[in-house]
């Protein structure tokens, strides 16, 4: 089976017109930038994050385009984050490995299934790419449509999709004659027992009911046959793919060791947060432990002058109790400029925001009325409550996912700490910045000294 | 009988701004037929047949030494006009620090620039936004030429000049060495374009 794609590509093309050459041949490329492999972080001797992980790990961010707009200061900033969280992810690895969970059921099974997608992807990418149209197709495309570059290029979209889908029906079609693929139409239920075989092939290739549903008991409605058979069509072609793109060779173990390299501390960490928040009882006891979480402050509409001495702030008060509006008056004399601005109005405070002598003053103040002089750091003020919110503590099971998120906070920031201080970090990068400041030092004193 | 002159004055005018509108429509016409506004202003050295892109500006013009020019600073401040590039081959690129695709195709742009820089290609990029954060731009994606800085309000309005009424970048038009904006494309431009439309017109080695 010398390549049973160019064998389908072949066929393809006997169907249409072939004329395999393309126009634009691509004159210009761009070179990557060239990276150095430095090594910024070693880890007890046999973990490493090297300035090249730094800066992938900074291109697939998704903040990548803001961080170029950033000044230096912030870029470095932001760079020595990402890479303590680097350090971080081998430090979990490292735990993650002590407890074999690379050995897991689990874990095992992620990997295959992200090896087998990106086969397929590979592989059917390959198929797309070597579809090409044909000169004369192209050169009639083009003349069609003369100078509406958008719908030039939405041409040659639809001619290549369309030859693409033939492709791909031929290639399914070829692999399932290839490996005698049966389906077992008969056996798919959502009543079948998960062990039920409902496709087989050679080489290995087997589809049962747990592959494409599990029975869970909150599940009101089953799904209906249809359903269950379009999710064994898609992974059989899935599988099939991913088999043929193994057996011609198509390497992806770089991509499925970067793959476990991120998969395996983010799977340690979940399950880490599972244990530290499964209990019901930690959770509850969090939530006595720690009345601040659920504490919902009081918050009051205040209205308010700032008067400099407690003379006019007395003589101010005299005013409004004769029936002057505190507002209009704040607006003329107010030392608050805020307070000024909006005539008095101070908008929404809350409770334990603000200045607590002020705060002690309104709390206990019916709305409407019109305190005493108040004497504050900032000035003799009067207040008054035009409207107020009650405060009061939120119920423990309306927040849950809350305090399970401050526990998680909570414990991996020991978690952190301990983890770090339990392996060998260097940090080659800060020497290297240290070494490079103090020569640069030494060179200006010496300078310093010759003149 | 005052009815029916009413009647003979409203048919009259109906058929007067008739003829008003079909001569208009022919007029506009004639003013958006690209081949007559280009054809004589391509220089025969030119190697490409000479077309703007699939829309006329404004100005009615496809030269760019016949539209009103602009003048504004670059990020190091001093103030440009495209005079200043007249006689290169000139690809304006409007972007923006904020816009991935106009980030994703400049390191290409870089390239173009300093391998075609002997062949006569300028790059001249007009940023829509504040100098600060173009020229963190500028230095981290390593630029070879210049950005010109414009207020993302007044550049919306130099990109409705230049065709663009929607505000919608990266934009990048080619300008001749005579002037003529042969092509305007929106969007990321690929190699593709670049060797389609900008290459021929680049002096050869």
């Amino acid at each position: 089976m010398k390549q049973l794609t160019s064998y389908l590509i072949k066929a393809i093309f006997s169907l249409a017109i072939i004329f395999p050459h393309t126009v634009f041949a691509d004159k210009v490329t761009i070179d990557t930038s060239a990276e150095t492999n430095e090594i910024l972080v070693t880890i007890n001797n046999e973990r490493t994050v090297t300035d090249k992980d730094l800066e992938e790990a900074l291109r697939s961010s998704p903040f990548y385009t803001q961080f170029n707009t950033m000044g230096e200061k912030q870029q470095a900033s932001l760079r020595g984050n990402i890479l303590k969280r680097l350090v971080i992810a081998r430090l979990l690895s490292l735990e993650a490995e002590k407890e074999k969970l690379q050995e897991s059921a689990e874990f095992i099974k992620e990997v295959d299934s992200f090896r087998k997608g990106l086969l397929y992807r590979y592989y059917m990418s390959n198929l797309k790419d070597k579809i090409k149209i044909p000169k004369e197709k192209q050169a009639q495309m083009k003349q069609q449509f003369k100078g509406n570059r958008d719908a030039y290029t939405a041409a040659k979209a639809t001619f290549i999709t369309k030859q693409y889908n033939d492709l791909y029906q031929l290639t399914i079609k070829s692999l399932q004659q290839r490996y005698h693929v049966k389906l077992h139409n008969d056996q798919i239920s959502a009543n079948a027992k998960p062990e039920t075989i409902i496709l087989e092939g050679d080489k290995g290739i087997v589809i049962t009911m747990a592959d494409i549903y599990t029975a869970d008991k909150n599940t009101i409605q089953k799904p209906h046959k249809d359903e269950l058979l379009d999710k064994t069509i898609q992974l059989a072609e899935l599988l099939l793919v991913a088999k043929i793109a193994d057996e011609e060779g198509i390497d992806v173990s770089a991509q499925v060791d970067g793959f476990k390299q991120e998969r395996l501390p983010a799977m340690y960490l979940e399950q880490k947060q599972k244990k530290w928040t499964g209990s019901p009882k930690v959770l509850r006891d969090y939530y006595v432990k720690h009345p601040e979480a659920s504490f919902i402050p009081q918050r009051w509409h205040l209205g308010m002058i700032v008067l400099k001495t407690e003379d006019e702030a007395k003589a101010v008060l005299a005013r409004i109790k004769k029936g002057e509006s505190l507002f209009k008056l704040a607006g003329e004399l107010s030392i608050d400029p805020y307070g000024r601005e909006h005539k008095g109005d101070m908008g929404w405070v809350r409770e334990q925001s603000g200045d607590p002598i002020i705060e002690d003053a309104i709390k206990n103040l019916p709305d409407g009325q019109i305190s005493g002089v108040i004497n504050t750091h900032k000035g003799y003020l009067i207040a008054t409550i035009l409207d107020r919110r009650p405060g009061g503590k939120r119920k423990f099971i309306s927040m849950q996912d809350k305090i399970a998120q401050l526990v998680i906070n909570e414990k991996m920031h020991n978690f952190l700490q301990d983890l770090q201080s339990k392996y060998d970090v260097q940090w080659s990068v800060l020497k290297k910045q240290n070494e490079t400041q103090e020569s640069a030092q030494n060179k200006t004193q010496k300078k310093t000294i010759k003149s | 009988m005052k009815q029916n002159n009413k009647i003979s004055l409203l048919k009259l005018l109906t058929v007067f701004s008739s003829i008003i509108a079909v001569l208009a429509y022919a007029y506009s016409h004639q003013a958006i037929d690209v081949k007559q506004l280009t054809a004589s202003d391509v220089s025969s050295e030119t190697p490409v047949s000479p077309k703007t892109a699939q829309l006329t500006l404004p100005e009615r013009t496809n030269n760019v030494w016949q539209m009103k020019p602009f003048t504004l600073p670059d990020t190091k401040g001093n103030t440009h006009t495209l005079k200043d590039w007249q006689g290169k081959v000139i690809m304006l690129n409007f972007w923006a620090s904020w816009c991935s695709p106009c980030q994703f195709e400049i390191p290409r742009f870089v390239n173009y620039q300093k391998r075609y820089a002997q062949q006569g290609l300028q790059i001249i990029g007009i940023g829509l936004d504040e100098q600060k954060k173009l020229a963190n731009v500028e230095r981290s994606l390593e630029m070879n030429y210049p950005t010109l800085v414009i207020s993302q309000q007044e550049g919306g309005k130099l990109l409705e000049k230049w065709g663009n009424d929607q505000g919608i970048v990266p934009y990048t038009a080619v300008i001749a060495t005579d002037g003529t904006i042969v092509y305007i494309h929106r969007g990321s431009m690929e190699d593709e374009d670049f060797n389609e439309f900008v290459l021929p017109l680049l002096s050869k080695k």
